[in-house]
């Protein structure tokens, strides 16, 4: 080889020089690239479903309207969990419940959910749950129907005004169990009691006067101060519902029981934190704490600075 | 005479070689011819005893290496010659008189010398060539895959020089484009973005697909979304980008629509070099740089073997890119960060100088974050890891040119999305889109006046993809393929003692989708709603191109000519539009595998000329029109995506557009050390028709602009060099341009339009101590924010100094 490389520098140390500038950072980059191995071991979902007096046992029958009570305990064995869903099988319909995507680190999942019990003779009620490694937990529990009906009572709120974010004289802070308005000097102390606030914007276009929730991230961006809130609640509202206007007013104005507010809310397409409400929509949702219930849109204004003033029914 | 006897002594030279012969012998081998070139060389001077000789060397300028094959004439005599490979010229058959000598070699500055010669043998000094100041007379390949000087080759070339690429402050390859005529320039987010577009000709700034970019003549347009990642492309192995303007899918095929340009990568021509540097600037952008290389020559130097490697790395905290209303609603909001290393190797080995075989190993890895972070260790980010190898022969076989380049690039994407609002989604998307193919050329001088050049490419694109969610069940799958096979021809002709030149090219390109999918499996609420449009067995669809091109030229001397161009252009379909269904901006849009391509015909004419031995001038006037183009369209219906009603979209080819416009840039050197530079460009791109597929389609799009198209650019730059500190200023303009198809009030942005802005970017550098170099580069001096479609903000003045090592 050294006898037909004839170089031109002759400076044939400078050369071998040169290839060990040339091997050794690409030996370094290679070393690199190559460490960087992936870890294929996946971690095992786990999923406990709660027992106790609290809680529905397996085989239960439930009067029609009844409550169903599912107390979930689950972790992602090492790994983030990440999705939970509940659904309800009667009769080959799949109606899904839960659809809920979050991340639990090591302190895992503990949470309480509640149902109402439909029509059905009999339904299987799946809770699954799945973690960052894509790996699911499966548990079931059969309900039956029992006999009779266990609709409840509701409490009707018939006027409420909720200010949109730049209304700087009406309250802007719902608590839909009791009715009770707050404004930003009464709310203190009240925080984790308030689950509607309402905001205006413009999205694709299109003129919004919004429900939403204390806990819906951009929340903030109108209400700043919650920002400083311990407990911020969320609530669910039925888009499908809503947006296909499947409950009337009339139908609203005659509930008197919980009867329509349960049947209602059908999240079997998607809920949401926020919902836009027009003059004349009715919106049923579902509380933090599990409590389904309906808000009528009697008039919206479409500006920063407007009201909004509904009728609510709820649970009691 | 003396030629031929040398030759037979290196033939015989060689064929011994093998026999290793010994000293003795080789004295007597040279001895002979020696003593038979001092006998004819005795034999003018005894015809002409009272004339004279005149010997010496040429030399470069700027690197003192001989430049060979340059030509010398002894003006009045019509007597000259050309250098030897050591830049040594020997010249006689001269008056012993007063003569005029002037040397010119292609690329340099002509030297004229005025000498009075004595009888007999006359040693001139050494004679060193400037050179030029303007490359246009430069060769370049891109537009005819032969090798033309640019004001030989009747279309619009701009050239970025090497020495262009070391003056304009830049971060990334393509920003050196943006002072080039006439190009639409998109980099919103500097070094953050993670891609830019460079198009021209009137095409929309949104999309790369209608631009062929090319690396040493090889597609890096990927034929999932015709996109380029231009980060990955190390500057320092760039030696020059040729710009080619106009259709030009007569040569290349696809994406060739508004013009073609071709990044050339180095080759090293000397000894072994070895260059570092590091750098440092805004937002804690840390980076270094290492390249080195060399060339070998074997066997007499017949023979040689060049490698060259180049790494980089860079690492930037970043900056809130995103608008302040989106900061105020979002409080996961965080600076948009990058991280970024690459590698590139080159080999290859030169046989007698006749024929080449090279190699090209790239690997590129990076890492940007978007902006937002909620639980994941980095929050929302773009990942790329590109791979490619490019094979390449060049060779002659007689009078026959070879080109063949085999390539194969590979880039996994994966891109991280989080966000939290109702409640907390977390999907990845992995797609792996692969491009390999196979060009080949054969070029051959049919007599004097004609070169002809045929040959068929093959290449092949698919994309393999899914979204895989974390918190739920789903995951959404496409997959395509896309094979393309051509046939080209070109004949170009010279006529008039060059003075006229004609270039007729065609080309067909024949296409076929196949193997396309579109599925879910394990849908959950996310994605429960695209289950009705699943396509699990996309039908195969075929499609085809024919591509012409006529253009001409005729030149009044070496400085001046005048062309005029009739060139077709097309862009097919990517697979992102054949095969996949998703979320866009407005709703949601389905996989249609019947997309055809665009089409496009372009005319244009254009002049260049030399006013002043210091000044160039060049201008181009065009007129284009696109059929088939490809919009995305409401197909009538609605979906609700869980927020509300949402137009279905579909892309389909529905509208004719028109584009016209003006380039013009004049350089001029002011100095040997002092250079201007100014360029403007006019534009006006339109839809003509608007073809709707769906009777209640309300939108109607004619007679409106393209979107991100601005109607005035100017660019403008100087350059100096000198002893204390050389200095660059650059100037870009970009005028106002639509934001959306409708041309509407954008809610975000309160205006139809994007607004003008001007950038200022200045660099300083100095070279110290023989093997020291420091820089300094200010982009976007005045620190002037622009804006994207969401409101996001440019980062602003950036500021990098750098210090390089150079061995």
């Amino acid at each position: 080889m050294a006898d037909l490389i004839q170089i031109d520098s002759k400076k044939p140390h400078f050369l071998l020089k040169g290839m060990w500038f040339f091997v050794l950072p690409v030996l370094a980059i290679t070393a690199l690239f190559w460490s960087c191995t992936k870890d294929d071991t996946i971690s095992q979902a786990n999923l406990i479903l709660k027992t106790g007096t609290s809680y529905t046992p397996n085989g239960s029958s439930i009067p029609v309207g009844g409550k169903i009570r599912i107390g979930v305990l689950a972790s992602g064995a090492g790994v983030p969990l990440t999705y939970i869903r509940i659904d309800r099988i009667s009769s080959n319909d799949t109606l899904t419940q839960l659809d809920h995507g979050f991340y639990a680190g090591s302190e895992g999942l503990d949470a309480d959910y509640s149902f109402s019990k439909d029509t059905s003779a009999f339904e299987l009620w799946r809770i699954m749950v799945m973690n960052a490694d894509r790996d699911t937990a499966i548990r079931t529990l059969t309900i039956f129907r029992g006999t009779g009906t266990a609709y409840g009572a509701i409490y009707t709120f018939d006027i409420l005004r909720l200010g949109l974010q730049s209304n700087n004289s009406s309250p802007h802070y719902l608590d839909v169990n009791s009715g009770t308005v707050f404004d930003e000097s009464t709310v203190t102390g009240h925080e984790s009691e308030i689950d509607v606030i309402t905001y205006y914007y413009i999205t694709s276009g299109l003129s919004s006067p919004t429900f939403t929730c204390p806990g819906y991230t951009s929340a903030i961006g109108y209400y700043p101060q919650l920002g400083n809130w311990p407990i911020k609640n969320n609530i669910l509202y039925d888009y499908q519902t809503s947006d296909n206007n499947l409950v009337t007013i009339s139908q609203f104005d005659a509930a008197t029981n919980d009867s329509l507010l349960v049947t209602a809310y059908r999240p079997d397409k998607v809920s949401g934190n926020c919902k836009y409400g027009y003059t004349g929509k009715v919106i049923p949702f579902k509380t933090q704490d599990g409590k389904y219930g309906m808000i009528k849109v009697i008039h919206a204004d479409e500006k920063e600075d407007g009201s909004m003033e509904i009728a609510v029914k709820i649970q009691k | 005479m003396v030629k031929i006897v040398m030759s037979q002594i290196n033939l015989y030279l060689k064929s011994s070689e093998k026999n290793f012969i010994s000293p003795f012998l080789r004295i007597l081998l040279f001895s002979i011819p020696l003593f038979s070139i001092s006998l004819l060389s005795i034999l003018p001077t005894y015809r002409a005893s009272a004339q004279s000789c005149i010997s010496g060397q040429l030399v470069n300028s700027v690197t003192a290496e001989p430049i060979a094959d340059a030509s010398i004439v002894v003006t009045g005599s019509g007597t000259g010659t050309i250098t030897g490979k050591d830049g040594i010229y020997h010249l006689c058959n001269l008056p012993a008189d007063s003569v005029l000598i002037t040397c010119s070699y292609m690329g340099f500055e002509t030297f004229i010398y005025r000498t009075s010669l004595q009888p007999g043998e006359n040693k001139l000094p050494l004679f060193s060539l400037q050179p030029k100041a303007f490359p246009l007379d430069e060769l370049v390949i891109t537009a005819t895959r032969t090798e033309n000087l640019i004001l030989n080759t009747p279309v619009r070339v701009n050239l970025i020089s090497q020495k262009m690429l070391k003056s304009v402050p830049m971060q990334n390859i393509d920003e050196v484009l943006k002072y080039a005529p006439g190009i639409n320039y998109s980099r919103p987010f500097g070094i953050y973005s993670t891609k830019g577009i460079v198009t021209m000709r009137g095409m929309s700034g949104k999309e790369q697909g209608r631009v062929l970019i090319l690396v040493d003549g090889v597609p890096i347009n990927k034929s999932d979304g015709g996109t380029v990642d231009w980060n990955m492309i190390d500057m320092n192995s760039v030696q020059k980008i040729e710009i080619t303007k106009g259709a030009g899918s007569a040569v290349y095929g696809g994406n060739a629509m508004g013009g073609i340009i071709n990044i050339i990568s180095k080759v090293p021509d000397s000894k072994p070099y070895l260059n570092a540097s590091i750098e440092y600037g805004t937002f804690n952008t840390i980076g270094g740089r290492i390249s080195t290389g060399g060339k070998i020559n074997i066997k007499n130097q017949q023979n040689s073997w060049y490698w060259l490697v180049n790494l980089s790395a860079k690492h930037s905290d970043g900056y809130i890119s995103q608008s302040e209303a989106d900061v105020k609603v979002n409080p996961y909001i965080v600076k948009s960060n990058m991280k970024e290393a690459g590698i590139n190797f080159k080999t290859g080995y030169s046989i007698a100088g006749k024929h080449t075989v090279e190699a090209m190993v790239n690997f590129y890895n990076d890492k940007r974050g978007t902006g937002e972070k909620v639980y994941q260790p980095e929050g929302n980010t773009t990942d790329h890891d590109s791979y490619g190898i490019i094979l390449n022969y060049r060779g002659q076989i007689k009078n026959i040119k070879l080109n063949s380049s085999l390539y194969s690039l590979t880039e996994d994407y994966k891109k991280v999305n989080e966000y939290l609002k109702d409640d907390y989604t977390w999907y990845n998307v992995l797609s792996t889109r692969r491009d390999y193919g196979w060009f080949t050329s054969l070029t051959a001088a049919m007599g004097k006046q004609q070169l002809v050049t045929g040959g068929f490419d093959y290449k092949n694109g698919s994309v393999d993809a899914y979204d895989m969610y974390y918190t739920s069940t789903d995951i959404v799958y496409n997959k395509g393929k896309m094979s393309t096979y051509a046939l080209f021809a070109q004949d170009e002709i010279t006529l008039l003692s060059e003075r006229l030149r004609i270039i007729a090219g065609l080309r067909f390109d024949m296409a076929s989708f196949y193997d396309g999918s579109f599925r879910i499996e394990n849908p959950s609420m996310e994605t429960e709603f695209m289950m009705g449009y699943q396509v699990p067995d996309m039908p195969e669809k075929n499609w085809n191109a024919l591509s012409p091109r006529l253009s001409a030229q005729y030149k009044w001397n070496d400085d001046t000519r005048v062309y005029a161009m009739y060139s077709h252009g097309f862009r097919p379909s990517v697979l992102d539009d054949l095969c996949r269904s998703g979320r866009i901006k407005g709703g949601f849009k389905i996989a249609n595998p019947s997309v055809k391509p665009e089409y496009l015909n372009n005319y244009e004419t254009g002049i260049d000329l030399k006013p002043t031995l210091k000044s160039a001038f060049s201008a181009s006037v065009y007129y284009s029109r696109g059929k088939d183009f490809q919009y995305y369209v409401s197909n009538g219906e609605t979906i609700d995506m869980g927020f509300g009603e949402r137009p279905i979209f579909i892309r389909a080819n529905i509208s004719d557009v028109e584009m016209y416009g003006a380039e013009a840039e004049l350089r001029y050197n002011i100095l040997s050390s002092l250079s201007v530079f100014a360029n403007y460009a006019y534009t006006h791109s339109t839809i003509l028709e608007y073809h709707k597929i769906a009777g209640n389609d309300t939108i109607d799009l004619a007679g409106n602009f393209l979107t991100d198209v601005p109607e005035h650019i100017f660019a403008a730059g100087v350059n100096y060099s000198n002893r204390i500190v050389n200095t660059s200023v650059f100037v870009r303009y970009t005028g106002s341009m639509y934001i959306n198809d409708q041309n509407t009030w954008d809610e975000i942005l309160l205006s139809d339009k994007y607004p003008a802005y001007t950038t200022v970017d200045l660099k300083l550098w100095k070279s110290f101590k023989k093997h020291y170099n420091l820089s300094l580069n200010i982009q976007n001096l005045f620190d002037v924010k622009y804006y994207d479609s969401k409101y996001a903000v440019c980062p602003g003045r950036f500021i990098t100094a750098e210090i390089a090592v150079n061995f």
